[in-house]
């Protein structure tokens, strides 16, 4: 780790992870299908994501991890022709049933992109926003919460003095920490991660891997990567998806010590050596 | 190794630099003949006084007056509807789905419609079915289903150009799409409110035909949105058509409408610009 990403990372709240046994399961998807259209994107995954921990996704590209991602919020509500078939139940609520609340659920399940997507607003409009309309109507309250997020993510040294200025002025792995500031301010139980370092330098990507990583306990994760090395680094439970007959699926759910270790799958062992994908 | 041939790009460069020229050239014509025949006849009384002898002596204050009423009474309508309905066609309506495109195919053909079939529609539906009468309302609503084409494309255009990614961003962290259009995608559509704003006030500004059968010829001061009065441009038609005489006048109003288009366009951008400006500490 450089010794700048560890300096932003010392300022981050360090939370002892909850005692692991029995571990509880906070999400499940069973038999989720996925088309765009006709084209099925994803086939008949079913895949548990337990309380607490990090679960990474890996695979090559196109093999539906992303689009797993986005259906554990709904957030394939917004592509067009897009249909969703099966279950995923968040603390054993069905969240595909046609009534859920997507505003409450998505406030519960959080979302950071492979593009950090500040908004167009300044640094603290970006946190207040979403805190307002999600009904914290209480100024001082928000101002707490907004400091808070920010150290969590080890940006308030670094933004203090300009939370009036555009989001936008700031670095790229300033930007997707404040995304997490973000939305870890809406205190979700669940955060979906999709590639969040990809688009960053390798600098920044080690501050935002260290960040994630320090998530643990506090917060359930999902994470895509094409980075096995840091799904390795971070992740408790590794989990492969493939095209399988012109579909997504699951091959593979492992502990990581043990899938990258000893794969059960052939199609695993290929791909952590670098045999495949 | 070929010389590569430079003679046809020269030529087109050359034509592209006679056309902007042209376009150029034809502005200042405009503006250059409406200085000389116009400027000596503006002076503060005659933005002031009321025409006298059929408007080839006095002034146009009643009719300065009777504009700015007409283009409120337009604006304040065409705008909330124009941007309600912007955001309908851009943020909601589904692509393809039926309502969105009867909606869509109607306001273009709205646009394309002329003006004095506008002004015949508002002599009907406003002065004589709504009993409004000639009067400045009247004129202003006639204006206002005039605009209303060109301002609800021009914002649906600005909605549309808003990246994805804010939508999506906002739907992540569980905002409404009323909050997501209220404060992220309403200001990312201002600067096509503002092209729209300009276009529209241009076409509602320089209107005659629409205007002579709603909101009247009368040149009184109005005393109130129910009386009649007198536009701008209809004024420099009468002056121009009807009144031997009335030329120097012409030219002078013309000068003052021109003028008028320049301050209330340079004013929307300005505005724009600097509601926009602080958008991002707001």
């Amino acid at each position: 780790m450089s010794p700048t990403g560890s300096m932003a990372v010392m300022e981050m709240k360090r939370v002892t992870p909850v005692a692991s046994p029995p571990t509880k399961v906070r999400l499940e998807a069973r038999g989720l299908t996925v088309r765009y259209g006709r084209r099925p994107a994803l086939d008949g995954v079913n895949l548990a994501v337990a309380a607490g921990e990090i679960t990474a996704l890996v695979g090559p590209s196109g093999c539906g991890k992303s689009t797993f991602l986005q259906s554990l919020n709904r957030l394939t509500d917004l592509i067009p022709g897009c249909r969703v078939e099966g279950s995923v139940r968040l603390d054993g609520e069905e969240i595909l049933a046609p009534g859920c609340d997507l505003l409450a659920l998505r406030r519960r399940v959080g979302m950071i992109f492979q593009r950090p997507n500040p908004f167009p607003l300044s640094i603290r409009r970006n946190l207040e926003l979403p805190l307002k309309e999600h009904g914290i109507r209480d100024p001082a309250e928000r101002r707490a919460i907004l400091e808070g997020a920010l150290r969590d993510v080890g940006l308030w040294r670094e933004v203090h003095d300009r939370l009036e200025t555009p989001a936008t002025g700031l670095s790229g792995g300033q930007q997707q920490r404040l995304c997490i500031a973000r939305a870890l301010a809406l205190e979700p139980e669940v955060i979906l991660f999709d590639e969040p370092c990809s688009a960053l330098d390798p600098l920044a990507s080690g501050v935002v891997e260290d960040l994630i990583h320090s998530l643990k306990g506090r917060f359930t994760v999902v994470i895509v990567t094409h980075n096995l090395a840091q799904a390795r680094r971070i992740a408790d439970t590794t989990a492969l998806f493939w095209v399988v007959d012109g579909a997504g699926r699951l091959v593979e759910r492992a502990p990581t010590e043990r899938f990258f270790r000893a794969p059960q799958e052939a199609l695993t062992q290929e791909y952590v050596t670098g045999m495949r994908g | 190794m070929p010389e590569v041939r430079r003679g046809p790009d020269r030529l087109a460069a050359l034509a592209l630099w006679g056309i902007a020229l042209g376009v150029m050239g034809t502005l200042g014509w405009i503006l250059v003949d409406l200085l000389r025949f116009g400027l000596g006849g503006v002076s503060w009384s005659f933005l002031t006084e009321a025409p006298r002898d059929a408007g080839r002596a006095g002034g146009i204050g009643p009719i300065l007056v009777s504009t700015v009423w007409i283009l409120a009474v337009s604006l304040v309508v065409a705008v909330p509807l124009g941007v309600g309905c912007a955001a309908y066609l851009a943020e909601w309506a589904p692509t393809g789905a039926p309502l969105g495109r009867a909606v869509r195919r109607s306001l273009d053909l709205l646009a394309a419609v002329p003006s004095i079939v506008f002004g015949l529609f508002g002599m009907v539906f406003f002065s004589q079915i709504l009993g409004l009468g000639f009067s400045i309302l009247a004129g202003g609503l006639t204006l206002a289903c005039m605009v209303l084409p060109i301002l609800i494309r021009a914002t649906e255009a600005g909605f549309r150009s808003a990246p994805q990614e804010l939508r999506r961003g906002a739907a992540a962290l569980g905002l409404s799409r009323g909050a997501a259009l209220r404060h992220l995608l309403l200001p990312a559509a201002v600067p096509g409110l503002v092209v729209g704003l300009v276009l529209g006030i241009g076409r509602a500004l320089a209107e005659t035909a629409a205007l002579i059968f709603t909101s009247g010829y009368v040149t009184r001061m109005p005393s109130s949105l129910l009386d009649s009065g007198r536009a701008l441009s209809v004024h420099i038609y009468d002056l121009a058509m009807n009144v031997p005489g009335g030329e120097g006048n012409a030219y002078a109003t013309a000068l003052v409408l021109i003028v008028l288009l320049m301050a209330i366009n340079g004013t929307a951008s300005w505005a724009a610009e600097a509601w926009l400006g602080k958008g991002w500490t707001r």
